[in-house]
């Protein structure tokens, strides 16, 4: 029986209830805090796959590294399961996974300390640095040969001449569209390889936007949107030869001219900035966008909703030739470091793996991207993946349409000057004035 | 009958161990003392300062083999970095909005609390929450919270008929959506700083002002605000140093967008030297940094610490 003097008062409710509130968020903070601390040690720490004495077996413990990426952890771990059950050499093989944020960071720092993983995933933005600082292997002193790459991927994995890193899967960006809504909106739904004018494209939007609730037609990053609308009217970062930035040319200022007014006073657009909460896809998702700005690396999260999607090619800009529009072509690429006390044994081992036809042949199935190996595009295990997701064919046509990124040691620079001032393109400023500051930036880093 | 200090004191010094010292008083005891604290501080801090003076006037590039002298360059090209003086100018905005907002609401929330009000317990712990809550946290939170499709600011402003805004995501309004959060968060720490500067005013201050005449204002004007001055000394200097540490709610909540509308002087240092790994630039903002707040810290206590004893 509970006798008065055992009850709780309300003021001691209050305090226990305000401790453990305290003690909750407390926590929350320490364990965020953590992470970032349990990257860095465990970045340290990472030297022990190189230097390790081996297991049982007796052979040498692989350690990969990459970003954090729950869409792709779990075919890494097998693929790391199945690196180590091939090699006698490798008695066991594991991987290391660090917030993006902090990434390329610890990479860095990896091959200064002496402490380098035995291979590293990296971004596109990041391989030619590491190629420039000679800290990547050539892919031909593991007697892999370039040619046998698909272009955008071998030119982005390649920076003065020397290919240093293995395009693991390789991406193309197009059109996501909700067929339910476009059904409703009265617009016939484009056949799946079919490319859009930028007139067509604007007629969309706004009939979508006017016909639906959603109030807006198309969402797309800020940034990186803005990039596939200048490539896909003939523009670029910088010329042909890397000695002057023209993203402030006739192609980018009509892309400006034509995506600012549909942003910043129809609000038919939606641009997302980096870091915002919610992205393109989000906005898809949740049926707040009918179109949206898609990666081919979307499709396993795409099958997993229940919105009637599919894609179709980038719509095509009036500098360009009919028929044609370009995006980045971009990826995860691995580098055998050279140097970091990295062992190059084992990463000239995994660099092997990693391009061979059968790990290439199901990266389309495991992840979604598409093989950075041109052979893996004839297999029977790709060719069955096409056939089990038919809505892959816009993937498979404008693979071939990808622009590799500048190569270039400071194309991430580039990346971020861009996009920064493609930020001010959505507030409403003046697009010359912007693209010009962008351009400038540009010059500074080539 | 209490003993003369003299004789405590020779009793003290006879109770400790002497470590061979036959003074207590010599240098060479004073030196042992604060040895430790020299030597952690070299290391720790004095060192690694010298080093990124060290490293400023160089191109250092974490992978590269050589690293050449440049001069006064990075300072140099500080002068006419346009994102450079973004970030100084934010970041000036962000502290200045936090004296002369966040300093004196905790005035008056210390005030209050002092009155010992009924619940006055539940309200300073629900002030002082946010501070020991993760800024990372808070900053993942009021993101939420700054939504301009279903974050619950803007559902506030929708009952009173004012269209929301888009926080976090226009020019004009991320610098101040982070000067808000980050009052909220702070504002507690200031408020038990000068709650304990209250609490050391002794009554009989304000028993003579009242027998004179003083009514609430004449006592808070001519009584408690002198008195405050200390910790009022104290709480600006500590709330300027922490301002112009700026970064955890940039990264979290902006990026330093849109267009470094939000851009802090760290996060820009954060930028230059763990993204785009300029070593030798980042390390000149970092020493500019230091000399800023260095600077603001010795103005402040020429021009009011020298007063601050009552």
């Amino acid at each position: 029986m509970t006798s008065e003097r055992d009850r709780l008062t309300r003021r001691q409710w209050i305090t226990l209830m305000s401790a453990a509130g305290i003690s909750g968020l407390a926590g929350c903070g320490s364990d965020g805090g953590d992470g970032g601390e349990d990257g860095g040690s465990d970045g340290e720490d990472g030297s022990g796959g190189s230097d390790g004495d081996g297991g049982d077996s007796g052979g040498e413990s692989a350690t990969f590294w990459a970003w954090n990426d729950p869409g792709l952890t779990p075919t890494r771990e097998e693929q790391a399961e199945e690196f180590a059950s091939m090699h006698d050499q490798v008695s066991e093989a594991g991987w290391e996974n660090f917030p993006f944020e902090n990434y390329l960071s610890q990479v860095t720092n990896s091959v200064s300390a002496n402490t380098a993983p035995d291979s590293a995933a990296l971004s596109v933005l990041w391989t030619p640095r590491f190629i420039d600082q000679g800290v990547a292997m050539d892919v031909e002193d593991a007697g892999l040969n370039p040619d046998d790459f698909v272009a955008a991927g071998r030119q982005n994995s390649s920076y003065d001449g020397t290919m240093g890193a293995v395009p693991w899967y390789v991406d193309c960006r197009m059109l996501g569209i909700n067929r339910a809504d476009f059904e409703e909106a009265g617009i016939e739904v484009p056949d799946r390889t079919y490319r859009p004018t930028w007139d067509e494209f604007a007629g969309w939007i706004d009939t979508l936007s006017s016909e639906l609730d959603h109030g807006n037609g198309f969402s797309l990053p800020a940034g990186e949107g803005f990039d596939a609308f200048v490539l896909s009217n003939g523009g670029g970062y910088i010329n042909d030869d890397a000695t002057e930035g023209i993203i402030n040319n006739d192609a980018a200022v009509g892309a400006a001219e034509f995506l600012q007014p549909k942003v910043v006073d129809e609000e038919t657009v939606i641009a997302r900035p980096t870091g915002a909460t919610d992205t393109g896809i989000d906005d898809f998702l949740t049926g707040n966008a009918p179109m949206y700005y898609a990666g081919s690396w979307q499709v396993p999260r795409l099958q997993d909703s229940d919105v009637d999607w599919q894609f179709i090619p980038f719509p095509s800009g009036p500098n360009i030739a009919d028929d044609i529009s370009h995006t980045w072509s971009a990826g995860v690429f691995y580098m055998a470091p050279t140097a970091g006390d990295a062992n190059e044994e084992i990463g000239q081992l995994w660099l092997e793996y990693v391009a061979s036809e059968e790990v290439q042949a199901r990266v389309t199935d495991e992840v979604g991207g598409f093989p950075g190996l041109k052979s893996a595009y004839e297999t029977d295990t790709f060719q069955q993946t096409l056939e089990d997701e038919p809505r892959l064919e816009t993937v498979e046509q404008e693979i071939e349409n990808t622009k590799p990124f500048p190569s270039h040691p400071e194309v991430a620079s580039m990346w971020n000057s861009v996009h920064t001032q493609a930020e001010a393109l959505w507030q409403g400023d003046d697009i010359q004035t912007v693209l010009d500051q962008a351009a400038q930036e540009i010059e500074d880093v080539l | 009958m209490a003993q003369p200090p003299e004789t405590r004191r020779e009793q003290i010094t006879d109770a400790l161990p002497s470590f061979g010292i036959a003074d207590p008083d010599s240098n060479i005891a004073w030196y042992m003392l604060i040895f430790p604290k020299i030597a952690l501080m070299a290391a720790v801090l004095i060192l690694p300062f010298l080093g990124s003076v060290y490293i400023s006037l160089h191109e250092w590039a974490p992978l590269a083999t050589s690293h050449p002298f440049v001069g006064l360059e990075n300072y140099a090209r500080l002068l006419s970095d346009s994102v450079f003086h973004s970030a100084l100018i934010n970041t000036a905005t962000y502290s200045l909005a936090l004296i002369l907002i966040d300093v004196p609401i905790a005035l008056g929330l210390a005030i209050l609390l002092d009155m010992n009000l009924r619940g006055t317990r539940i309200y300073s712990a629900s002030i002082f929450l946010p501070v020991v809550t993760s800024w990372v946290v808070v900053s993942l939170i009021w993101t939420w919270l700054y939504n301009p499709d279903y974050g619950m600011i803007n559902a506030f402003l929708n009952v009173f008929g004012i269209a929301g805004l888009d926080w976090l995501n226009s020019r004009d309004t991320s610098l101040a959506a982070i000067i808000i959060m980050s009052i909220w968060k702070h504002v507690g720490f200031n408020m038990v700083i000068f709650l304990a500067g209250l609490k050391g005013i002794p009554d009989s201050y304000y028993e003579a002002a009242t027998v004179d005449g003083a009514g609430r204002w004449e006592r808070f004007r001519y009584v408690t605000l002198p008195l405050l001055k200390p910790t009022s000394f104290f709480v600006i200097v500590v709330t300027l140093i922490f301002s112009f540490r700026l970064f955890t709610q940039v990264f979290v909540m902006t990026g330093g967008g849109p267009v470094n509308s939000s851009i802090s002087i760290v996060y820009y240092f954060w930028q230059q030297g763990f993204q785009e790994f300029n070593m030798g630039y980042a390390s000149a903002i970092a020493v500019v940094l230091f000399v800023i707040v260095f600077a603001f810290s010795i103005i402040q206590q020429r021009s009011w610490g020298g007063d601050v004893d009552y």
